[in-house]
């Protein structure tokens, strides 16, 4: 992603101006050694680092990973036996940016120090998040985060000694690997081929219209922020929103648009969605694959699915399910998609095959290679349960990066950019017209596929 | 006394008003971010069927949060559940 406000120091990038299209910040000039360039880039080191946690992880020198418990009225039940592992949790991940923050040209004393208050907020966004009701809501850590820097950020604006720790792209990118090992491909061929028509046939299509209704119907100037509302609609709201933006190299500020749209419409269709299918009589089956295929994020998904019962339930979730995994995928022609065509929208400046490589984003190799990792190697090696147990640290650290990923968002954007991206509407007329065809469109597939139409119906 | 002497206008004087003017409006922001948690902590009493929702994710202990397959609770496990018969 790129920056559209002032960069914390030690970065780069100066307002306005994109990253380094192979993502390197802080590297004086393209002309640099090689060696150097993996030890230069945030692509690159969200590889080592994402890496390094896996393999720490999978080698069993990881057990737990600290998180905030749940609490109703008493707030101290959420830090209850946990003040001790979450500061080993806050060291760790401090010690291990400030690493990658110095051999990007940062001072690692410096991003320890804001790193910590960085952490605070992402606590402080988790220990909201983790209350009952909150969650019960279905307004998660990402809400928080976002608005808590915002809030500070344009307020009392941002202290220096925190802008150091404000790597948001090395955060959401190291965290964009770990999720790689969640996207476990051979469970596909698991799911059976009635989600498989609902999720794949759909998604990409809804994609592509929203694409092309968003760059020239709606005319919007910025393809990238078309291209994470879409993918956010369509494919899995935050998490898709998140791999796309670093794909297509979108503004923080695009994202925050992207990921607040998908967060509120979401709740409303949780509570909406099931609500209308009762009240017209359909088969629970089918909507709980209709609920599955459009409902953006994955906790709404199982709460609206299981109003309609355990059964439909089950086939909302999996659906879902089918769904994430395509994430890996659409990140993946995203990025090509941008460097072979939207960088280069004339014929005479498509680049040769080394300078597709030069701007891919690198980051999205770890991604791919996670997954590939985790479906082909380790499932078969180790067996499912040893992988999901390793799966459920890697998601746990996972969620941590990302929440100091929209704390550090929340930091660096300010509401005069977010007004901007939202006058004229047009970002939300995107959003209702795509959501609208998407639901029409699943529907439609939900009724073929679990209506007993084109497969036998489901158990 | 400011940095900048006893000038009123003086920056110093000038940079603590600002501090103090940011200061309240942080302070103002967090007031109305821990009113709005208060409210959605409080969103299972609302009346109907958005009440309702809220009240059955809450007594089943279900995560509404969940951002992505594998943070929902018994996530391996939901992999065969609806097959074609």
């Amino acid at each position: 992603m790129t920056d559209d406000v002032s960069p914390a120091p030690g970065r780069s990038a100066p307002p306005n101006r994109p990253s380094p299209p192979d993502g390197s910040a802080g590297r004086p000039n393209a002309s640099a050694p090689p060696r150097r360039g993996l030890l230069a880039s945030e692509d690159w080191w969200a590889i080592w680092l994402g890496g390094l946690l896996i393999a720490v992880a999978a080698l069993g020198l990881l057990t737990g990973v600290a998180g905030l418990g749940r609490w109703t009225a008493n707030p101290l039940e959420a830090f209850d036996g946990r003040v001790a592992g979450l500061a080993i949790l806050g060291l760790g991940l401090a010690l291990v940016t400030a690493l990658a923050a110095q051999a990007m040209g940062g001072r690692f004393i410096q991003h320890q120090a804001g790193f910590f208050g960085l952490f605070g907020l992402a606590v402080l966004s988790y220990f909201l998040a983790n209350q009952t009701g909150i969650r019960a809501a279905g307004v998660g850590y990402a809400f928080w985060a976002i608005l808590l820097g915002l809030v500070v950020s344009n307020t009392a604006g941002v202290p220096s000694w925190l802008k150091p720790a404000l790597r948001s792209e090395l955060y959401i990118k190291t965290g964009l690997v770990l999720l790689g090992a969640e996207i476990l491909f051979n469970r596909i061929l698991t799911l059976g081929p009635p989600g498989l028509v609902v999720a794949w046939l759909v998604t990409p299509v809804v994609i592509v219209f929203m694409y092309r209704f968003g760059t020239r119907v709606l005319k919007m100037t910025s393809p990238s922020l078309v291209i994470v509302i879409a993918a956010a609609t369509s494919v899995c709201g935050v998490s898709a929103a998140i791999a796309t933006a670093a794909a297509a190299r979108a503004k923080k500020d695009e994202l925050t648009l992207a990921v607040s749209m998908t967060l509120i419409f979401t709740v409303l269709m949780m509570i909406v969605m099931p609500l209308g299918i009762r009240a017209v009589g359909m088969d629970p089956t089918v909507g709980g694959a209709w609920i599955g295929g459009t409902v953006d994020a994955t906790g709404a998904v199982v709460a609206a699915g299981a109003m309609l019962g355990e059964e439909a339930g089950q086939v909302a979730a999996v659906v879902k399910m089918i769904q994430n995994i395509l994430i890996g995928v659409v990140a993946f022609l995203v990025a090509v998609y941008w460097v072979t065509r939207v960088d280069a929208p004339g014929a005479a400046d498509r680049p040769a095959t080394a300078e597709i490589w030069r701007r891919l984003p690198k980051f999205i190799l770890g991604f791919l290679g996670a997954s590939l990792l985790f479906s082909f190697v380790l499932t078969p090696a180790l067996g499912d349960d040893a992988v999901a147990g390793i799966i459920d640290l890697t998601s746990d650290l996972r969620g941590w990066l990302f929440c100091l990923a929209f704390a550090s968002i929340g930091l660096e954007s300010n509401f005069r950019a977010l007004a901007g991206h939202v006058a004229g509407g047009r970002p939300i007329q995107l959003y209702v017209v795509g959501q609208a065809f998407n639901l029409v469109l699943t529907l439609l597939a939900a009724w073929l596929a679990f209506g007993g139409v084109l497969f036998d119906p489901v158990s | 006394m400011t940095r900048g002497g006893e000038n009123g206008h003086s920056p110093g004087r000038g940079s603590v008003r600002g501090r103090a003017g940011r200061g309240r409006r942080l302070a103002a922001c967090l007031l109305a971010l821990g009113a709005l948690a208060l409210l959605l902590s409080q969103a299972g009493r609302l009346p109907g069927p958005a009440g309702d929702a809220i009240r059955e994710n809450a007594a089943a202990d279900r995560d509404a949060t969940a951002l992505f397959y594998t943070e929902v609770d018994g996530w391996s496990g939901r992999s065969d559940e609806p097959r074609g018969r």
